[in-house]
């Protein structure tokens, strides 16, 4: 009788870890279309769209095709806010749209310069994981085919439209750090003008890259 | 890749002069010649900036153009892959003080499987057997012993650097084999071989001046802050935890109370 109890305790436990086993794998099969590592795949396979047809559809083809997809990955508006920090609140309404919009160009405009033809390269997914604040991050590299990967980490955050990129590291380099000391100092030190027309000139050398 | 003791002494008086700046310059001033704290010798290290990419454009970038232009893919691999391996003792020396003993181990054995079978480092012959190539150096295991950052450092002919990297150039000198080997040959051998070698470097580095000359505002800035935050990246060998990220988000809302100044 022992046995037969012991066997049935065994029978339930392989139950338990047989269904424990198959929980994440029915989570994961839950179509879930804007989770961070979702917003990350979208923007990799527009990427990857845009290297590959790169030559054919030139710079603004690729802009074209990127536009609705970073719109759609990207919170632009806080990061363009976020990179003027304080500053941003001194700008009246005006500036505040104009600056939003050349910062709109020049991120679409710096993905069509770089990711503009195709050599074999892949994204591969590394892993998600917390941060504070709410904040997710999701790391990944690019790999070519020969030579080096390159880190991209993203760090996304649910707003309205859910979850949203607002920061990229390239190889551990915040571009979000770097622009907010850049910018800052050239809004400080020649004034608002002078940084509109220093970031239009680097859209339009986007388009010559 | 220069080993002489000119440059050594050059270093030296530069640490002094910036030590000099730092110590002399009232807090109250660092308001208005920085953004932040990371850089209290801005002015000096600007001047050392400017006179480095004066001399970059001038001499060494328009000569490393001509290398990659020249100089087969497969010969510049094999070049570079030759000053890596002479530098590699310095990476087998900051694992071990850096407590990574088997990676330490691992790294002997690529330099002297590299070293021979790979015709003294021509080629890299360890890779496939899965001794892979690791970035570790001075600074950084000073960044593993707790040292924090310091201020900002540009070297002149050197490139960016800080209070806690710079002590990192002289380690990286002594432990290169280069160094010994201009004590047993002749200048007339060591002397090209060091020139190839700085040659080497800057056409490795022509792909982020390209992503600098392309994307930076303020070039100087641009630099440093890529520099700082890339050797954090290193520190954590490219996996930092979650926590470490600068996080320019929350730094918001710790900076809002300090008011900016009034834009022109």
């Amino acid at each position: 009788m022992k046995l037969v109890y012991v066997i049935k305790t065994i029978l339930q436990l392989q139950v338990i870890i047989f269904m424990l086993g198959f929980l994440p794998v029915s989570w994961a099969q839950k179509p879930d279309t804007g989770g961070p590592e979702q917003i990350v795949n979208q923007l990799h396979e527009t990427l990857l769209k845009a290297m590959r047809e790169g030559k054919k559809i030139g710079y603004k083809g690729r802009v074209e095709l990127l536009a609705p997809v970073v719109g759609h990955t990207h919170d632009l508006d806080f990061i363009a806010r976020t990179t003027l920090g304080a500053n941003w609140t001194q700008l009246d309404a005006e500036q505040q749209r104009t600056f939003t919009d050349v910062f709109r160009r020049l991120s679409i405009g710096t993905y069509a310069g770089w990711f503009k033809s195709y050599d074999g390269e892949r994204f591969e997914f590394l892993e998600q994981q917390s941060m504070p604040r709410d904040q997710i991050l999701v790391r990944s590299r690019l790999v070519p085919l020969k030579g080096e990967p390159v880190r991209f980490d993203y760090i996304l955050r649910h707003g309205k439209g859910g979850w949203r990129i607002v920061n990229i590291l390239a190889d551990g380099v915040s571009d979000l750090a770097l622009k907010r000391v850049e910018y800052r100092a050239v809004l400080q030190r020649d004034g608002f003008s002078t940084l509109i027309d220093m970031l239009k000139k680097k859209i339009v050398l986007t388009e010559q890259n | 890749m220069k080993c002489n003791h000119p440059t050594i002494v050059l270093l030296l008086i530069c640490t002094a002069l910036l030590t000099g700046c730092a110590t002399t310059r009232p807090n109250d001033q660092r308001v208005d010649q920085s953004i932040d704290s990371i850089d209290p010798n801005e002015k000096t290290n600007r001047k050392f900036y400017n006179f480095t990419d004066a001399v970059d454009r001038n001499i060494l970038a328009p000569v490393a153009d001509v290398y990659i232009k020249y100089v087969p893919n497969p010969m510049q691999r094999s070049i570079g892959n030759f000053y890596d391996n002479l530098a590699y003792p310095n990476v087998i020396l900051n694992d071990f003080l850096q407590g990574k003993f088997r990676q330490g181990l691992q790294d002997s054995l690529r330099f002297l499987v590299n070293s021979t079978i790979g015709g003294g480092g021509l080629f890299d012959m360890a890779s496939p057997m899965g001794l892979v190539q690791h970035d570790e150096d001075f600074g950084q295991t000073l960044g593993v012993w707790g040292v924090k950052t310091g201020s900002y450092l540009f070297v002149p002919l050197i490139g960016p650097s800080s209070y806690r990297d710079a002590p990192g150039i002289p380690v990286s000198m002594f432990s290169n084999v280069l160094f010994y080997a201009g004590t047993v040959t002749s200048i007339a051998i060591t002397g090209p071989v060091a020139v190839l070698g700085i040659i080497d470097k800057r056409a490795r580095l022509t792909g982020p001046m390209r992503i600098r000359d392309e994307a930076a505002l303020d070039p100087y800035l641009f630099v440093r802050e890529g520099f700082l935050q890339q050797r954090k990246h290193l520190i954590y060998d490219g996996d930092p935890p979650p926590e470490s990220y600068d996080d320019p988000l929350h730094e918001d809302v710790v900076h809002t109370e300090l008011a900016a100044k009034p834009l022109r």
